[in-house]
C-alpha cells in the first residue's frame, strides 16, 4: 500500500513538472468551470423567462371578460415547459422539444418553438455545459494525462530496473491510477458544487445529485481504466496515444450518431402529416358535438334522456348541449389518447435502437443515465406533453361542465340569432381564474431513478469488465 | 531517384503502415455509409413529400365536396406545403433534421399555423448525425493528424532519418510524397463517395465542385499543420497530442463557446410573444364591434369594403379579422425572425476561428439546408399564404354564386427556390 502512495506521490511531482499535461488540465478546468457557471446562469435566466411567459398567459386568460364557456373552450391556452432544475448540468433533448403548446378543445396541437428551430441549434458536438465537458472533454484529459504512464518507463528502460526492484507492474500501475483517480475527482468538483447548490435550495433531492456525480464517476473510471490497460498494453507511447484517440473518437463522436442514423432506418417515424390524415378521419367518425341533432350522438341523447327521466332535451335539469360537448370532448380525447400512445412509443423505440449502442459505447449509457437522472430525456419531455394534454382535457371538461349547469338550454340555443339570449348565456369573468391550473412538476426522483437504473448498470458492467482487463493487463510480463 | 518511384515506394510504405491503412480504411466506411445513409434519408424525405401531395388533394377534395360556399372552403380546405431536400441536402443534413419540411395552411391567420408542424423526435435530433459534412470537417482532419504528425519523428524512431538524409538530393522529394499521398488519400476517402452520392443524386457540377474545393481546402490545411508540427523536434506523442489539441479547440471549443455567445448576447421576442399576441387580436375581434375591423381591413384592401350591415356571423367577417390578427402581429413576428436570422449570422463569424464550422456551413449553405434556407421556406409558406388570400378573397367577398368549380383553379404552391 505504502509502495502504491509513494508512487503516485512521485508521479503526481512528475506531472507538475510536464508542461503539456498542465496546460491540459489548465484549460479543462478552465472549461469546466466556464461551463458550470455560464450553463447554470443561462439556465436560469431561461427559467425565469419560461416561468413569466406562463403567468402572463395565464393572467391574459384570467382577464378575459364574461363569456360564453364554449368561446373559451376556442380561446384556449397556453403551457410552457419549464427547464430541469439540473438541466445546467444536462440540457438533454430541451433545445430540441417544443417550449410551448397551445391548448385547445377538439384538438391537440403540435409543441412549439423548439430552440433548435430558432437559431440556437446547439453545435454539432453539444453545447457549453458541464456535460459535454465531462462526457466529451474529460476523457480526452484522462488520455492525455495517462497514456504514456507505463509507456514512458518501458520506453525509458525504468520499468525493468522497477521490476528488478522488487516493483509489481500491477503495484505501479495501480499507483500511477491512483493520481487519474485525484484527476477524476477535479473533474466532478463542479458538478457536485451545482448540485449541492440545487439541493440546498430544495429544487432536487440529493439521491439525485448524488446518483449524477457517481454515473460521471464511473463513467471517468471506465476512461481512465481504459488509458492506463492500453499505456501496459503497447510498447510505445505514441501508439497508445494513437489507439485511445481512436477509442474516443469511436465511443464518443461516432457511436451516438451512427446508433441515431441507424434507428432512424430501423424505426422510422411516421410523418406529422400522415398521421394527422388518419387522426382526422378517426375524428370525423366520432361525430358533431356541436351540433345535437347529430345522430352519431342518437344513443348517448336517449342514454342522457332516459337518466333523468323526461323525453325531450328542453325538459332536463342542465343543459344537454353542454352535456354534449362534454361527452363530444371525451371521445375525441380517447382517441387522441390513442394516437399519442403510439406516437411515444414509436418515439421510444427508436431510443432503445439509440441505447443499444451503450454496449459499444460507455459515452451513450452515460449520456441516457445523465438525461435521465437530471429529467432532460425523452421520457421527461414525453411526461410535459403527457401534463398538457391533462391540463387540456381538465380545463376544457371544466368549461364543458359549467356549459351544461350554468346555461339554460333554450336560451343557449338561440344565443347566435338573439343579442339578448347571448348576453344571457355567459358565465362571470372571475371563473377563468379558478379553473385548473397548469402545473408541471418533474418526475419523482424515484422513477427518474428507476428510468435511470438499467444505464447505471451497463456503466457498472464496464467497469467490472475493464477492472478486468486492468488486471489481466497488469499480470507480470515475462522478463 | 525520380519522383515517379519515390510516388509508388511510398505506397507501399503505406500500405505497411497499418495504423494509416486502418485509419484511412475507417474514414472511408465512414464516407460511405454516410453518403448512403444521406441519400436515403433524403430519398425517403422525397417520397414523403410526393404521397403526402397526393393524400392532400384527397383530403381536400373531400373536405370541398361537403362545402356550400366560398367561405366554408376557405375554412376547410388545407394545402400543402413542403420543402424539398436539394439534390445535395444527403451531404449535410443541417435545419432537416429539426425544422419541419412539409406544412399545412389554410386560410386562417397564418400567425397561428406556421409554428405548427412535423416535430421530429428531439432524441435524435439531439444525438445528430454522420452525415457527410460532419466526416470532412471533424473525422477527416483527425485522419490527417494521425497520418501526417510523425512523418519525420517515426523514421527517427526507425533510425532511417539520417539515413534518409545522408542520401543527396532526395529527402525533399521523398517527403513530398509521403505528405502528398497521405493527405490525397485522406481527401479521397470522403471526396469519392461524396462525388459518386452527388452524382447519383444530380447535384450541379458548380455546386459539387464548390463542396470539393472546400473539402481539398480543409485537407490541405490540416495537413499544412500537421507537417509543420512534425517538423518540432519534439517526441511524436507530444506532437500528436498537440495537434489534437489543436483540432478540439478548433473545431469543438470554438463552435460551442460561440453558441454561448449566441444564447446570452442575442435577444428578441420570443416565439410565443407572437402567437399570444396574434391569438388575442384574432379573438378580441368577436368583441369589438365589427366596424372595427372592417375599417383597417378595408384600408389595406379597399376593393374588399363592405358597406352593407353584417349578421351576427359573416364569412367576409371573419377572414377580415383572421387577416387583422395577423397584420398585428406582424412588426413582432418580423422582429423574431430577426432575431433567429442575427443569431445565425453572429454564430456564422466563429467560423473564421473555426475550419470545421466554416466547412460544415458551406456544405449547409451549398445543400439549402442552413437556417436561411429554412427561413426561406417559411417565406416560401407565407407567399403561398398570400396567393391562397387573392385567390378566395374576390370568391368570398365577390357577388358570384358557390361555384365548387371555381374551387379547383387554386394556385399552385412555389416550393423555395433552390
Amino acid at each position: 500500500m505504502s509502495q502504491i502512495l509513494s508512487i503516485a506521490r512521485a508521479e503526481l511531482i512528475y506531472m507538475r513538472r510536464s508542461r503539456l499535461t498542465l496546460i491540459a488540465a489548465g484549460v479543462f478546468a478552465l472549461c469546466l468551470c466556464f461551463a458550470a457557471l455560464t450553463s447554470a446562469m443561462l439556465f436560469s435566466v431561461e427559467q425565469t423567462h419560461r416561468q413569466a411567459h406562463q403567468s402572463e398567459a395565464d393572467a391574459i386568460f384570467a382577464s378575459q371578460p364574461d363569456r360564453h364557456p364554449h368561446r373559451m373552450v376556442h380561446y384556449g391556452q397556453y403551457v410552457f415547459r419549464s427547464p430541469a432544475p439540473l438541466a445546467a448540468i444536462d440540457p438533454g433533448l430541451d433545445a430540441y422539444g417544443g417550449t410551448t403548446v397551445f391548448l385547445e378543445g377538439h384538438r391537440q396541437n403540435a409543441p412549439m418553438f423548439a430552440g433548435a428551430a430558432e437559431g440556437k441549434a446547439p453545435p454539432r458536438f453539444g453545447q457549453l455545459t458541464p456535460a459535454f465537458v465531462l462526457q466529451v472533454l474529460a476523457p480526452l484529459l484522462i488520455i492525455l494525462a495517462g497514456f504514456s504512464l507505463i509507456t514512458r518507463e518501458r520506453e525509458s528502460g525504468t520499468l525493468s530496473a522497477a521490476m528488478a526492484q522488487g516493483v509489481s507492474l500491477r503495484t505501479l500501475a495501480l499507483g500511477k491510477s491512483l493520481v487519474l483517480g485525484l484527476l477524476i475527482a477535479a473533474c466532478l468538483l463542479p458538478v457536485a458544487a451545482l448540485g449541492i447548490l440545487k439541493v440546498a435550495r430544495g429544487e432536487e433531492t440529493a439521491v439525485i445529485a448524488a446518483t449524477v456525480c457517481a454515473a460521471y464517476g464511473g463513467y471517468l473510471l471506465i476512461w481512465a481504466l481504459m488509458t492506463v490497460s492500453v499505456s501496459m498494453l503497447v510498447k510505445r507511447g505514441a501508439t497508445a496515444l494513437l489507439a485511445l484517440s481512436a477509442l474516443w473518437l469511436a465511443s464518443t463522436v461516432l457511436a451516438p450518431r451512427l446508433a441515431g442514423d441507424v434507428a432512424a432506418q430501423i424505426a422510422p417515424l411516421k410523418t406529422a402529416f400522415e398521421r394527422d390524415l388518419s387522426l382526422q378521419v378517426a375524428l370525423n367518425s366520432l361525430g358533431d358535438s356541436h351540433d345535437p341533432k347529430d345522430p352519431i350522438y342518437g344513443p348517448f341523447r336517449q342514454k342522457i334522456l332516459a337518466k333523468y327521466g323526461v323525453s325531450k332535451v328542453e325538459d332536463l335539469p342542465v343543459n344537454y348541449r353542454g352535456l354534449l360537448a362534454q361527452e363530444g370532448e371525451r371521445r375525441s380525447g380517447e382517441v387522441l389518447a390513442r394516437f399519442n400512445r403510439e406516437d411515444m412509443d414509436a418515439r421510444l423505440e427508436q431510443q432503445r435502437w439509440v441505447e443499444s449502442a451503450r454496449y459499444l459505447s460507455p459515452m451513450v449509457a452515460t449520456q441516457s443515465a445523465s438525461q435521465s437522472l437530471v429529467g432532460t430525456d425523452l421520457r421527461s419531455y414525453h411526461r410535459f406533453l403527457a401534463a398538457a394534454e391533462e391540463h387540456r382535457m381538465a380545463f376544457v371538461q371544466t368549461l364543458n361542465g359549467l356549459h351544461a349547469t350554468e346555461l339554460d338550454y333554450k336560451l343557449d340555443k338561440m344565443r347566435s340569432v338573439d343579442v339578448e339570449a347571448a348576453k344571457a348565456t355567459r358565465v362571470a369573468s372571475d371563473t377563468w381564474a379558478n379553473l385548473p391550473q397548469f402545473s408541471f412538476t418533474q418526475a419523482p426522483s424515484s422513477e427518474r431513478l428507476a428510468a435511470a437504473i438499467p444505464q447505471l448498470v451497463v456503466i457498472s458492467l464496464w467497469c467490472g469488465v475493464l477492472m478486468a482487463v486492468f488486471f489481466w493487463s497488469s499480470r507480470q510480463p515475462a522478463p | 531517384m525520380t519522383l515517379g518511384t519515390h510516388f509508388t515506394r511510398e505506397l507501399w510504405f503505406l500500405w505497411r503502415d497499418k495504423t494509416a491503412v486502418f485509419a484511412l480504411i475507417g474514414l472511408c466506411a465512414l464516407s460511405v455509409f454516410s453518403a448512403v445513409n444521406g441519400l436515403d434519408k433524403m430519398a425517403s424525405q422525397r417520397s414523403a413529400i410526393a404521397a403526402m401531395v397526393d393524400a392532400d388533394a384527397a383530403d381536400r377534395q373531400t373536405a370541398q365536396s361537403k362545402v356550400r360556399s366560398f367561405g366554408d372552403a376557405g375554412y376547410y380546405s388545407f394545402y400543402i406545403t413542403y420543402d424539398p431536400p436539394s439534390p445535395l441536402a444527403f451531404a449535410a443534413f443541417g435545419q432537416r433534421t429539426t425544422a419541419p419540411y412539409m406544412k399545412r395552411v389554410r386560410l386562417l391567420a397564418l400567425e397561428g399555423q406556421i409554428y405548427q408542424g412535423d416535430s421530429p423526435n428531439p432524441l435524435l435530433a439531439h444525438v445528430g448525425s454522420l452525415d457527410l459534412a460532419f466526416i470532412a470537417a471533424f473525422a477527416m482532419p483527425l485522419v490527417l493528424i494521425v497520418l501526417l504528425h510523425d512523418l519525420k519523428s517515426s523514421e527517427t524512431a526507425g533510425g532511417r532519418l539520417t539515413l534518409l538524409q545522408s542520401l543527396p538530393g532526395t529527402t525533399a522529394h521523398f517527403w513530398a510524397a509521403r505528405v502528398l499521398w497521405r493527405s490525397v488519400l485522406a481527401f479521397a476517402s470522403v471526396a469519392l463517395p461524396f462525388t459518386v452520392a452527388a452524382a447519383v443524386s444530380g447535384a450541379a457540377m458548380g455546386t459539387v465542385l464548390s463542396a470539393l474545393l472546400a473539402i481539398a481546402a480543409t485537407a490541405a490545411l490540416w495537413a499544412a499543420v500537421s507537417v509543420l508540427a512534425a517538423q518540432l523536434s519534439w517526441p511524436s506523442s507530444t506532437i500528436a497530442a498537440s495537434l489534437v489539441g489543436l483540432w478540439l479547440a478548433l473545431n469543438v471549443l470554438v463552435p460551442v463557446g460561440a453558441h454561448m455567445a449566441v444564447m446570452s448576447g442575442v435577444h428578441g421576442p420570443d416565439g410565443s410573444d407572437v402567437a399570444l399576441l396574434q391569438r388575442e387580436a384574432v379573438n378580441d375581434a368577436w368583441d369589438i364591434p365589427k366596424e372595427d375591423t372592417l375599417g383597417p381591413f378595408a384600408a389595406l384592401y379597399p376593393q374588399f369594403t363592405i358597406d352593407e350591415e353584417l349578421n351576427s356571423f359573416d364569412w367576409r367577417w371573419y377572414f377580415a379579422f383572421q387577416t387583422m390578427g395577423d397584420v398585428t402581429a406582424s412588426d413582432l413576428s418580423n422582429a423574431y425572425r430577426q432575431a433567429t436570422r442575427q443569431r445565425d449570422n453572429l454564430l456564422a463569424s466563429a467560423r473564421w476561428l473555426s475550419p470545421g464550422l466554416a466547412l460544415q456551413r458551406h456544405l449547409e449553405h451549398l445543400a439549402k439546408t442552413d437556417l436561411r434556407a429554412q427561413l426561406a421556406y417559411d417565406s416560401a409558406i407565407r407567399a403561398y399564404h398570400d396567393a391562397l388570400k387573392a385567390f378566395f378573397f374576390p370568391l368570398i367577398f365577390g357577388k358570384a354564386p358557390f361555384d365548387p368549380a371555381a374551387l379547383a383553379k387554386y394556385p399552385a404552391y412555389e416550393p423555395p427556390q433552390s
